[in-house]
Parts: C-alpha cells; sequence; structure tokens
C-alpha cells in the first residue's frame, strides 16, 4: 500500500500537464487532491507500521528489474522511512495551499511539482540503492524547471546552481554505491544484502567520506551549502517549502541510508572531522543568517543551520543522536515550510519587496497580524521554545553529542544562541519596527490572508506542536531500526571504538 | 492515586484557554474577560483547596502524576506537591485572579491581554509542581513569552528597549542553566531532582559526574564548580541577584501595573524556588566552598539596593528596588545554608529557621509587593499616570481608606512585628546570625534604610498638604476594598499565627536539611 504514495504522486503529476493551460483551479485541486490522498496513505502506513521481531524493514513490492545486475524494484519501509514519508505527506499538501497564487501555466507547475514529490517518496522507501539513486535523481529535474520558470531573484543562475550541485552530490554518492556494489559481489543492490558483506577497513576509509559528502551536498552541509540559500531564495514559495522542507532531507537520509548503515567503521574514522564540519554549519549558517538584509535569504540560511543540527546528530551516532537527528530532520521540514509560507506566500507575495529596509516602514504588525503571529510561532519553535518540536530535536542532537564530542554540542548551544537573535532582528524589524510615529512608507492596503494560508498554518504548526508535546510518536517509529541489524553495527562500532 | 489529575488540570485548563484567547481573531471582546476570569478563579479554587489538602496530610502524594514522556532522554511527565510547592500553588492562586481584576481597564486587545494572564497561571503551577528539570524548564519557558508580550505591548513608553531587555536577560539565563542542568543529566543519567539530590546527600554526586563527565583533563572540583555556575547564574538573573539585576527597573516600570505585580509577586519567585529545588540540594558543597565571595555579593546587594530604592523619585522604581532588597534576605538564607555543618546539631536548627524564614519570606513579600504595586496602579490611574513621588501629597485627605491599607502593607514590608513581612525576615536573621555571624550583621543597617524610604515614601503620598493630585482623587472603590482585603487580612493573620502555613513546610524543611550532611 505505501507504494500508491509514489505511484499517486506520478499519477496526479501526469493528470495536471494533461489539464488545459487556461484553467489553473483545476490543477490546484487535483495537486491538492493527490497529495491529500498520498498523505493519507502514508499516515495509515505510519500508524499501522508493525515490524516483526528484530527485522524493522515492512516489504512492500519486491520485482526483479533488470536481473543480470541483480537490480530490483524493491519498495520497503522501516521506521525512519515512515517517519520521512509522513513529513512528506504533511509538507507537500502544506505546499500545494501556499502555492494557491500560481496563475501562471499552473497545469505545468503543478506537474513539476508533484513529480517532484513523487521522487521523493521514492527516495525514502527505496531498499534496493540502485532504485533509490534513480528517484534521487528524478527528483533533480523538476527542481530545475520549478525554480527557473517560477522563481524570482536570479532566478536562471540559482537553478543552475542548484542543478550543477546535485549532480556532483549524486555523482559521489554513485562512486560510492557502485563501489559497495563491486566489492561485495553480492550480485545485488539491496541494502539488506550489501550490509551482510564485511567491507575492508582500508576500503571503508575512502568509501565512507566519498559517499557521505555525496549525500550531505544536498543535506547543505558547509562548506557546500551555497546552494541551498541561493536556491531556496530563487524558488517560487511552494518549491522552497519543498526544496528546504524535504529536498534537504533527502541528503541527510541518504547519509544516513547509505555509507552510514554500510560503512559503520569508515563513519568511526571519519566522524570527529565531519562533525566539526556540522558544527560548524550551525554557527556559520546562523551568522550569517545575522547579517543578511534579504528576509528571505535570513531563513535560507536559517535552513543551513538547522540542517547542521540533523548532521551532527547523525554524527554524534549514539542512539539519542541518531533519535535526534530523525527528529530535528521532521521538525526542520515543517518549520522551514512554515518559515517561507509566511516570508514568500504572505508577505511578499504581497508586499513585492524582500529588503528588510523597505519591510521596516510598512508596519506589517499592524496590516497583517495573521502573517506576524505566524512567523513568531515559526521561529521561536524552530529555535526551540519547549513545547514545539524544535526544542525536543535539538535537546536529542545536544545531549547525544555532547556524549560524543562535548565541544560541538557547545558550538551548537551557541548557534541556538545566535538563532534567538537572527530571528528576533527579523521579527522585530520586519513585524513590530521600534520607531513608532514615522509615517508608514507604504499605505496601500494589502490583500486579506486567504483560508488556504490559514489552513496551511494550522496543518503545520499544529504538527509541530504534537511532536513537541509527544515525541513519542516519532521516537517509538526509529528505535525499532536503532536496535536492528542496520543501524546496531554503526552504534557499537563507536561505542567500541572509545 | 486519584482518579482526576488535579494538578494537570491546574496546568492545563488556564494554559488551553489562554492560548485560545491569544488567537482570538476579529474585533476586540470585551465580553472575554469574564470567561478569562472565570477560568482564572477556578485554576485558582483549585489550588486552594489541594493546598488544604496538602496541608493537613503533610504531604500531595495523592496528587502525584507521571507517565514516560520522552523515554529515549529518560524524561518523565511528573508532577508533585509538597509542602512547598503547595505554598507556591497558593501564592499562584491568591495573586493570579488580583491582577486581573487590577488589569479589568486595560483598553485595547483585551483578549490577547487576558490570554497572555491565563498563560502564565497555567505555567507557573506547571513551574511550582514540575518535579523533574526538563519539566520544570518547559513550564518557565513558556512563561516568559507572554511576560514579554505583557511588557511590549502593553507597556508604557520606553516599554521596547526594557522588553527586549528583559527577554534578553531571560533567554540568557535559561541557556545557563538548560546547559548546566544537560551536563548535570548526562552525567546522572536522570532529570529527576530528588533522584539527584540523593545522590548529592550520599556523597556519590562528585564520583558519578567524575567518571561520566569526564572533560579531557578538566580538574572535577572545577567541572562541578562550572555546572553549579551555570545553574547558579541562570536562577540569580532571575531573582534576581545583584549584579545581575539590570533589567529588572526598568522591566518593573515600564511593565504594565498588573503585570508587575506578577512579575514580582510570582515570576521571581521562580528563580527561589529553583534555588531551594536545585541549588542547594544538589550543589550544598559549591556553595560551602564559594560562601564567603557569595554572601559578600549578597550582602552588598542588600544595602545596595537598598540606598537605591532610597535614591528613587519614581514609585514604581522605588518599589522594585525594594523588592530586590527583600528577596536578598531570602538569598542570603539560602546561601548560608552552604555552611559545612561537620555533623554539629546547633547548626541544623539555625538551617531549619534560616530555610524557614526563606520560604515565609517568599509568600509574604509576594503578598506585599502584589498589594503595593495594585496600590501605585490605583495612585497611576487616578491621577494621570503620575508616578514621581514628588507629584503626589496630602493624600490622607482625600483617601483616607488607601492611605490605612497602603500604610499596612509598608509596615509589613518595613518588618514590623504583628504583621507578615516580620516573621521571614526575623527567622532569616536568627538563622544566618546563628551559620554566618558577620553577613547577619553587615546586612543590618539595609533594614533601617528600607524603614526610612518606606515611612519616607508614606510621609510624601499621604502626608504635608494637599497637593494639586488630590483633587478630585476617589478614596478605594468598594471593588478595590474586596479585591485588597484578603491580602490586607493575610498580613495580619500571617503576622500572628505563622504556623498556618509554617506548618505544612515543616516535612520539606526536614528533609532538605537532613539530606544535606557533608
Amino acid at each position: 500500500m505505501l507504494a500508491w504514495t509514489v505511484y499517486i504522486s506520478f499519477l496526479s503529476a501526469l493528470g495536471c500537464f494533461l489539464l488545459p493551460k487556461e484553467r489553473p483551479d483545476i490543477s490546484r485541486q487535483l495537486a491538492l487532491a493527490g497529495t491529500i490522498v498520498a498523505a493519507l496513505v502514508g499516515l495509515i502506513c505510519a500508524f499501522s507500521y508493525a515490524p516483526v521481531d528484530d527485522n524493522p524493514i515492512v516489504d512492500t513490492v519486491k520485482l526483479s528489474w533488470i536481473p543480470s545486475l541483480g537490480i530490483q524494484y524493491y519498495l520497503a519501509a522501516d521506521g525512519i522511512s515512515m517517519v520521512m514519508v509522513v513529513l512528506t505527506g504533511i509538507a507537500s499538501v502544506a505546499a500545494v495551499l501556499f502555492s494557491w497564487n500560481i496563475e501562471e501555466r499552473a497545469n505545468e507547475f503543478f506537474g513539476f511539482f508533484l513529480a517532484l514529490i513523487g521522487g521523493v517518496y521514492g527516495v525514502f522507501i527505496s531498499f534496493d540503492l540502485f532504485l533509490l539513486f534513480v528517484f534521487y535523481e528524478i527528483a533533480i529535474i523538476p527542481k530545475y524547471f520549478l525554480i527557473a520558470i517560477w522563481g524570482s531573484t536570479r532566478k536562471s543562475y540559482g537553478a543552475m546552481k542548484i542543478v550543477l550541485y546535485s549532480f556532483i552530490g549524486s555523482a559521489l554518492a554513485l562512486i560510492g554505491i557502485m563501489a559497495a556494489f563491486v566489492v561485495s559481489g553480492a550480485h545485488s543492490f539491496e541494502l539488506q544484502q550489501l550490509i551482510q558483506h564485511p567491507y575492508t577497513s582500508e576500503f571503508q576509509q575512502w568509501a565512507f567520506p566519498v559517499t557521505f559528502i555525496g549525500f550531505v551536498i544536498l543535506a547543505g552541509m558547509w562548506p557546500f551549502h551555497t546552494w541551498a540559500p541561493t536556491g531556496h531564495v530563487a524558488a517560487p514559495t511552494g518549491a522552497s517549502m519543498l526544496l528546504a522542507g524535504v529536498v534537504m532531507k533527502l541528503g541527510a537520509y541518504g547519509a544516513l541510508r547509505v555509507p552510514m548503515t554500510l560503512f559503520p567503521m569508515g563513519a568511526a574514522m571519519w566522524r570527529e572531522e565531519l562533525a566539526l564540519l556540522a558544527a560548524i554549519s550551525i554557527v556559520a549558517g546562523a551568522l550569517v543568517a545575522l547579517v543578511q538584509s534579504d528576509f528571505k535569504f535570513i531563513i535560507g540560511y536559517s535552513s543551513v543551520s538547522h540542517m547542521g543540527f540533523v548532521l551532527l546528530g547523525l554524527l554524534a551516532t549514539t542512539e539519542t543522536g541518531l533519535s535526534g537527528a530523525v527528529l530535528q530532520m521532521f521538525s526542520h521540514g515543517i518549520l522551514a515550510g512554515l518559515l517561507f509560507a509566511v516570508v514568500g506566500r504572505m508577505v511578499y507575495a504581497r508586499t513585492h519587496t524582500r529588503e528588510l529596509s523597505q519591510l521596516d516602514g510598512m508596519e506589517l504588525g499592524k496590516k497583517l497580524p495573521f502573517a506576524a503571529t505566524v512567523f513568531l510561532i515559526a521561529a521561536l519553535a524552530s529555535v526551540g521554545l519547549p513545547g514545539f518540536s524544535g526544542f525536543v530535536a535539538e535537546l536529542h542532537v545536544i545531549t547525544g553529542a555532547w556524549s560524543s564530542f562535548s565541544y560541538t554540542a557547545i558550538m551548537a548551544g551557541v548557534g541556538i544562541v545566535i538563532g534567538v537573535a537572527y530571528s528576533m532582528r527579523a521579527l522585530l524589524t520586519v513585524f513590530w519596527p521600534s520607531h513608532q510615529g514615522m509615517p508608514p512608507l507604504n499605505n496601500q492596503l494589502l490583500p486579506a490572508i486567504t483560508a488556504q494560508e490559514k489552513i496551511g498554518s494550522y496543518l503545520l504548526i499544529g504538527t509541530s506542536l504534537i511532536i513537541g508535546l509527544y515525541p513519542r510518536l516519532i521516537l517509538d517509529l526509529v528505535a525499532p531500526s536503532l536496535h536492528s541489524p542496520l543501524l546496531k553495527p554503526l552504534i557499537s562500532s563507536v561505542a567500541g571504538a572509545q | 492515586m486519584t482518579s482526576i489529575p488535579w494538578i494537570s488540570l491546574m496546568i492545563w485548563m488556564p494554559l488551553l484557554a489562554g492560548i485560545r484567547l491569544v488567537f482570538l481573531s476579529g474585533p476586540n471582546h470585551k465580553q472575554t474577560r469574564h470567561f478569562g476570569m472565570g477560568i482564572s478563579l477556578l485554576t485558582s479554587a483549585i489550588g486552594i483547596i489541594l493546598w488544604l489538602a496538602t496541608r493537613s496530610s503533610g504531604s500531595g502524594e495523592a496528587f502525584a502524576e507521571q507517565f514516560d514522556w520522552i523515554p529515549t532522554l529518560g524524561v518523565r511527565y511528573s508532577l508533585g506537591m509538597d509542602g512547598l510547592s503547595g505554598l507556591m500553588v497558593l501564592l499562584t492562586a491568591l495573586i493570579m485572579p488580583f491582577a486581573y481584576a487590577a488589569s479589568w481597564r486595560i483598553d485595547h486587545d483585551e483578549p490577547k491581554y487576558f490570554g497572555c494572564l491565563l498563560i502564565i497561571q497555567g505555567s507557573l503551577v506547571g513551574v511550582f509542581t514540575a518535579t523533574n528539570f526538563f519539566l520544570w524548564f518547559f513550564f518557565y519557558e513558556i512563561s516568559l513569552i507572554p511576560a514579554f508580550f505583557l511588557v511590549r505591548l502593553w507597556g508604557s513608553p520606553g516599554k521596547d528597549r526594557s522588553s527586549l531587555r528583559f527577554l534578553i536577560y531571560s533567554m540568557v539565563g535559561s541557556i545557563s542553566l538548560l546547559v548546566g542542568f544537560l551536563a548535570l543529566a548526562a552525567a546522572t543519567g536522570t532529570f529527576e531532582f530528588a533522584t539527584i539530590a540523593e545522590l548529592s546527600s550520599n556523597g556519590t554526586l562528585l564520583s558519578v559526574i567524575g567518571s561520566n563527565l569526564g572533560w579531557y583533563d578538566m580538574h572535577l572540583g572545577w567541572l562541578c564548580a562550572v555546572i553549579f555556575a551555570l545553574i547558579f547564574f541562570g536562577l540569580a538573573i532571575k531573582v534576581p541577584m545583584i549584579p545581575f539585576h539590570s533589567w529588572l527597573p526598568d522591566t518593573y516600570d515600564h511593565a504594565p501595573t498588573p503585570a508587575t505585580m506578577i512579575l514580582t509577586g510570582l515570576m521571581s519567585k521562580m528563580g527561589l524556588y529553583g534555588l531551594i529545588r536545585m541549588g542547594i540540594p544538589m550543589f550544598p558543597y559549591a556553595i560551602g566552598k564559594l560562601l564567603t565571595p557569595l554572601l559578600i555579593i549578597t550582602v552588598f546587594g542588600i544595602v545596595y539596593s537598598a540606598f537605591a530604592a532610597m535614591g528613587q523619585r519614581n514609585l514604581k522604581r522605588m518599589l522594585a528596588y525594594s523588592s530586590i532588597n527583600h528577596l536578598g534576605y531570602c538569598l542570603l538564607g539560602l546561601l548560608a545554608l552552604g555552611l559545612a555543618t561537620n555533623g554539629e546539631m546547633k547548626l541544623a536548627i539555625h538551617k531549619t529557621s534560616a530555610l524557614g524564614g526563606v520560604m515565609l519570606q517568599m509568600f509574604a513579600h509576594g503578598i506585599i509587593a502584589s498589594v503595593l504595586f495594585y496600590f501605585a496602579n490605583i495612585l497611576e490611574v487616578r491621577t494621570g499616570d503620575k508616578v514621581m513621588i514628588d507629584e503626589h501629597g496630602g493624600l490622607r485627605h482625600v483617601a483616607p481608606l488607601l492611605a490605612g491599607t497602603m500604610g499596612l502593607a509598608v509596615f509589613a514590608s518595613v518588618g514590623l512585628p504583628g504583621l507578615n513581612g516580620f516573621i521571614g525576615e526575623f527567622l532569616i536573621f536568627k538563622g544566618v546570625f546563628g551559620l554566618v555571624p558577620w553577613a547577619a550583621v553587615m546586612a543590618i543597617p539595609a533594614l533601617l534604610i528600607t524603614a526610612v524610604f518606606l515611612l519616607g515614601l508614606l510621609q510624601k503620598l499621604f502626608h504635608g498638604p494637599a497637593d494639586q493630585s488630590a483633587n478630585g482623587f476617589h478614596d478605594l472603590s468598594l471593588l478595590d476594598a474586596i479585591l485588597v482585603a484578603p491580602f490586607v487580612i493575610l498580613m495580619v493573620v500571617l503576622g500572628f499565627f505563622p504556623h498556618l502555613i509554617l506548618d505544612g513546610l515543616n516535612p520539606v524543611i526536614n528533609e532538605i536539611i537532613s539530606a544535606m550532611r557533608f
């Protein structure tokens, strides 16, 4: 049943392309229906997820595809996949709701949009690494068109940059996957088959960093992150929400699924250097966000900072750290979507400017109180206000990082403090500037917030709140994988090395 | 176990109702304040009943609630009520509806304002009943957000700067507290206050930190000192302890006065409460080591804040410095507990006296300070925002009732025997004198200065020739009188019968003191 998340997305994409260009309303409704049905399928599967004994992987489809190379069409899911599928579902529904104002070539927009979502679902539920790689590549193409056609600020530059980075990353990842396949001699790309093979530590020593960096380029790890802010800013709102919300997660998920699972010894050798890079991502992303003059760039760089938490959690390679990484992937997926929605849809689509100096005089806190409130909640939740998902996630990551490399935990703490600062700066400048009494520069009335925007905001805020108050919804899904043969070697190789 | 989770009800009912009000859109609904007042009163009623129940049974075990919340971090959702929690819940139950009523005539965005008050009420109950750090911190943080907005959106001119300052100080304190406690939790593997206190009491805390939290070659003593310093610093900002106090006078001045009642009456108690739950039982050794410098700072703070209060011309700022001064006595009493006992029974008696005094003083200060700020509010509202003391005079002629009740409150604040402010200060000084005589002696001059400026205040406001501002000044209305009456009665009754609340506290006090063997 889980495979239907992929099929529904691609079928709706096809449907959108076939719809007439003059009727954007039908395309929207089809896109909304498609994403909602796929999200419901994902939710139902996640709630009925029941691993058997110590095997966390639940098979969905397993067909032979290219027998001569041992490639299978193999879709399955463990608890971590389930979390990512649910995230994709919720983020995609919200992204459609915030793309409701797309009029120009709406059928193609939603077509590319749904194709991207289909590819993302595919990555999360592939347990054949070749298939995973195929879906990973499929997801790149729609990104390019979404940015190049419907984007803003330097859109062709941003689109090209994001595609080039993605291709370089996937080339590196492909090298790792192929090497693992050839060396194992198992004649199979199936993850469970590959982990049986005892890769030598000399092999792991080079294969791990190559594959890991290949994947985390897409997760925006410093110093390979520069595509992220540029691409996020250039993209139309719905696409920014997906890019920051789920596409960056593809990189982190891939890094966990492929190099960290296959090459645990390599992970133990390199994790300290890489954890330092992750911690630098957190601090550098936050510092750069602090000095931006474009509202959307602040959020773009904050994504780099928050994804740094995911990577730090992964590289702590303890149970707590890994749980935290998954929690943070989910949390950031929801909250980054919400922040981009406020900046791109609620503010930019109405004011047509993102310059802080111009927004400053518009008294948006009075004109768009809803946007101000949503931004406040999203900003507080993502810097770690207790009660929202960001807090539990960051706490898990920091606890995990502390027990591995305590100085990275301190850097992460510093990153949170800077996070409070840039969020407050954006919030106070855009919505509640302190120099009252100055006549507003631009006194025209702004269009009211639409019902779609409200529903989307409630959906995302509600999700973050539920996970923040009851994180066991995610933690209980993740736990079986942590204790299974998939990740056990990773956690114990590190514990043994210390 | 009771079947109804009373404490959770007391937390979540106002919290959820408050969130609902804050996000109420559309035109301003004045009638929402009745709804909010109802919720607030209902919460308070439960609080008072629970306090009575814990007081008569000596413990609130029956109300404890717990379940596994975040198993990967070992965090439980656990609430409980002992004598101290009960007392603080009682204080919350008394002051919140009072502040609510004092805000009745707020002039814009009523639902949001009253929503903020309800959120504070719920989260304060959470802070005072949580039995582990995670949950405590959760509610602690939640309470800061509405407090920031109360100042920012409804404050007087200058509010932007003060609210930001309040937020930054609070955030820095929170982060310091969080980091310190995470280190402690990483070492002990638990967030529960009681478990960590027990480790400290049986002397294994140091070795546990040493074996689980070795940071490179850092000396164990230094490591413990850093953890203690982080936690202590976080809490000291909140109390506030001089020199971390500079956010307070501005915030108290620019906040709407009912919010100041809450800030001083209740929220400053979160810091002291945290010290009693975390600082004292977990780090008696560290406090003992640093006793002399900490006491010097505290005593200096007490005297300094008294002089600062004397120099103020603005009524609210004077009361703000006076608050710092009164809470300084609490800090003095708490820190003196860190003196090494070396098994001497006599010192344990002094410690019991000091700790009991601290708790009484917390309660007394909550009541007195909120009543004094209520009167400041009346002066402000009825004279058109005149808060400078020099602008008033001779009010006794037109407002005898106000003069009488405010006089009583001021005398209670000065610590006149027979009123509730006296007992706490007396017990603290008695205890501290037995433990660290020089600190007690050096703090005594502050008592005199307090008397000088508070009595001077009374004289200026009420005596002398009737000033222009006295024209058309109304005395306390019936509603005012009804609101103030319970507090005035408490001041007198508790002044004569402190055991009414002290009895319920004895089990906690003995537990903390007897655990401090080293």
